[in-house]
């Protein structure tokens, strides 16, 4: 399939914009600046813009705690760095840090359990098709988790009860210290797609394209009320969070691996392609870096919450019986 | 006034509560075409039809997890553990994930679930189908707990608990389901969190909830018999607990006995009377007693089962023994 110019640099902007702002951010978080973890998903940006793009206004997302390039360009940059930072200016009020979410964006917390999202994301999808509402979801889960018991619960019930679901599997190789050749045995995760009656697909999770094409498919499936499950193949270039040293893995595999770059791939392609040039490839990062300097401006100034912002009744219950707080 | 069972009062909330919101539907294993592990439910799949009334496959995490999406995307599920032994399974769905989303998100999503759990024993069905769960999820923030008792509870309580916008754990209890009650032919709810003084009395609160409360109401006739006034409060609610209308009874007796049939270690009683030695130890005329069955796996059979649960004699020795009597 071929998508438009416009198309084609919408991905490059959605990748480079990640890979600044992490940029930025992981230079932040080396002067101590991000309170709580820190997951990059630098290197992965192509399984997101991917994902991003194929995805209509309706749709939801489900994101992981590893969710930096989709977040930063599916929600408003500095009100989600404030988040991240556990500022009051953040989409939850500094309460959610990387499980951040928005109603109005439509897109789902991230459980701080892992494979978790995978059912709730079944069952989201289901009120939505129950309620005759538009809209699809799209639920990331990553290949550690797909080991987990409700990963397997969530897919079956999304086959069982026809959910407008696509399960996109980031497969970056890692889940923690665990290498996926040691969580199953399996030879592609998508094989794990048989089991419950679901197509499945494995894509290069570093070419966008090839990303981009497989979702385009899996959401128009979705649509009609058939879930599938895409498996995009990446390698995660950090440790598991800022910090760890990383010493199950041998530096050279990480260092291979990173010569496989998504946004140079693309960046390449389009280059001779004539999509981009170099006045153009400049123009659009000085764009991407002021939207980055500008928020990190922005949510150095937000306050963290106060007391009173914190212990709020309100919160914890959405009807006020819930007892005392204290 | 006409008498139904508990179990036919909360198959009428059920009823009354689908036919009057559509976005209410019923999901679990087996309570569709076989109409409940009990039968309890038998006649709501004829009824409504399987978009309303959903037989899950096996998997009780995955679908409270399920239940916890579709809450968020604007349905109103009510869904039912078997067993509410096996909320172990689906622990982290409703203990760790539902409640948590409201605050986690700034009061951004809220999570409108209720799930039904039978629990309970003395029906001698061993020890993974007969514990009551309560205490299991008194310690998370963001969930309400009911403990219905009887018929008139049972239906008053459950619409109250679909019609919340929290997470709410009904826990009813599998040896009341065919106990009769009056309840009347006209709508009626229960609001969370309002303590009833089931019996008045002078000398002895005892505050007890499901089957103990019928060992209960068993003791004070023994009691009173003996020249012992007893008073009985069933909380019906235990998150949001009604202390107010406890420490009421407390104040004019000053004498407690507070009996579960759960474990005594760790159970709810220990936090109704840990409550009321903090806020009103100087009305306290004698030590809280707590009853609760040992600190052990329930055995098979019911004779077994009888040496480790509580019953109506426990209730009266406590009572006497405040009484010095």
């Amino acid at each position: 399939m071929s998508y438009s110019n416009e198309e084609l640099l919408k991905m490059y902007k959605q990748m480079q914009l990640s890979r600044i702002f992490e940029e930025k951010l992981l230079q932040l978080v080396s002067e101590g600046g991000l309170p709580g973890f820190c997951h990059s998903a630098m290197g992965q940006e192509a399984v997101h813009a991917g994902a991003l793009t194929a995805m209509g206004e309706n749709d939801y997302l489900v994101p992981t705690h590893r969710n930096h390039p989709s977040l930063v360009n599916k929600l408003e940059t500095k009100k989600y760095l404030c988040e991240l930072l556990g500022k009051y200016d953040g989409y939850n009020k500094g309460k959610a840090w990387e499980h951040i979410s928005s109603k109005e964006d439509k897109v789902l917390p991230a459980s701080g359990d892992l494979g978790v999202g995978v059912p709730l994301a079944a069952g989201f999808a289901y009120g939505l098709k129950a309620q005759k509402k538009d809209g699809v979801v799209v639920a990331f889960c990553g290949d550690g988790a797909t080991s987990e018991g409700n990963v397997h619960e969530g897919l079956n019930l999304a086959a069982v009860f026809g959910c407008p679901i696509v399960f996109l599997i980031e497969n970056n190789q890692y889940g923690i210290s665990c290498h996926v050749s040691h969580s199953t045995k399996a030879k592609k995760l998508s094989d794990k797609a048989v089991g419950y009656g679901m197509y499945g697909v494995t894509v290069d999770g570093n070419d966008v394209i090839k990303v981009r094409e497989a979702m385009d498919e899996a959401i128009a499936k979705a649509r009609t009320g058939v879930p599938s499950l895409v498996e995009a193949v990446t390698y995660r270039w950090r440790s598991h969070f800022e910090g760890e040293p990383a010493l199950y893995r041998d530096p050279k595999e990480a260092e291979e691996a990173m010569k496989d770059c998504p946004i140079k791939k693309l960046r390449e392609q389009l280059l001779k392609d004539g999509v981009l040039n170099d006045q153009l490839m400049k123009e659009i990062d000085a764009e991407l870096w002021k939207k980055v300097d500008d928020c990190f401006e922005f949510a150095k100034k937000s306050p963290i919450p106060t007391k009173e912002q914190t212990i709020v009744y309100d919160e914890v219950y959405a009807s006020n019986l819930g007892g005392a707080l204290e | 006034m006409r008498t139904i069972t508990c179990a036919q009062a909360m198959m009428e909330a059920m009823a009354e509560e689908i036919s009057r919101d559509e976005k209410v539907f019923f999901m679990g294993e087996d309570i569709g075409k076989m109409g409940g592990c009990f039968g309890q439910h038998f006649g709501l799949l004829q009824q409504f039809g399987p978009e309303r009334i959903i037989d899950s496959p096996i998997c009780e995490s995955g679908y409270t997890n399920f239940a916890n999406g579709a809450a968020m995307a604007g349905m109103r599920p009510v869904i039912e553990i078997q067993f509410a032994d096996f909320m172990g399974l689906a622990f982290d769905a409703f203990g760790n994930q539902g409640p948590k989303f409201r605050y986690m998100t700034g009061g951004m999503w809220s999570v409108p679930l209720t799930v039904r759990a039978p629990q309970g024993g003395y029906i001698g069905a061993a020890c993974q189908h007969s514990q009551c769960a309560e205490a299991w999820f008194m310690n998370l923030p963001g969930l309400k707990i009911v403990v219905p008792t009887t018929p008139y509870d049972s239906k008053g309580l459950l619409k109250a608990a679909i019609r919340d916008n929290d997470p709410v754990l009904y826990l009813e209890h599998k040896a009341l389901l065919q106990t009769k009650g009056e309840v009347p032919e006209e709508e009626y709810i229960i609001p969370l969190g309002q303590a009833k003084v089931v019996k008045e009395g002078a000398d002895v609160t005892i505050i007890t909830y499901q089957a103990m409360l019928y060992q209960a109401l068993d003791a004070a006739i023994e009691l009173e018999k003996q020249g012992i006034s007893v008073e009985i409060i069933d909380p019906r609610t235990l998150i949001p607990l009604d202390l107010d209308t406890i420490l009421k009874s407390v104040k004019k007796t000053g004498r407690v006995v507070i009996a579960h049939e759960a474990p005594k270690r760790g159970g709810a009683g220990a936090e109704i009377g840990a409550a009321i030695a903090e806020f009103a130890y100087n009305d306290l005329k004698a030590p809280i007693k707590r009853i609760g069955a040992l600190n052990i796996p329930l055995p098979f059979g019911a004779q077994p089962e009888s040496y480790c649960l509580p019953n109506k004699s426990h209730i009266i020795e406590a009572a006497k023994e405040l009484m010095n009597k």
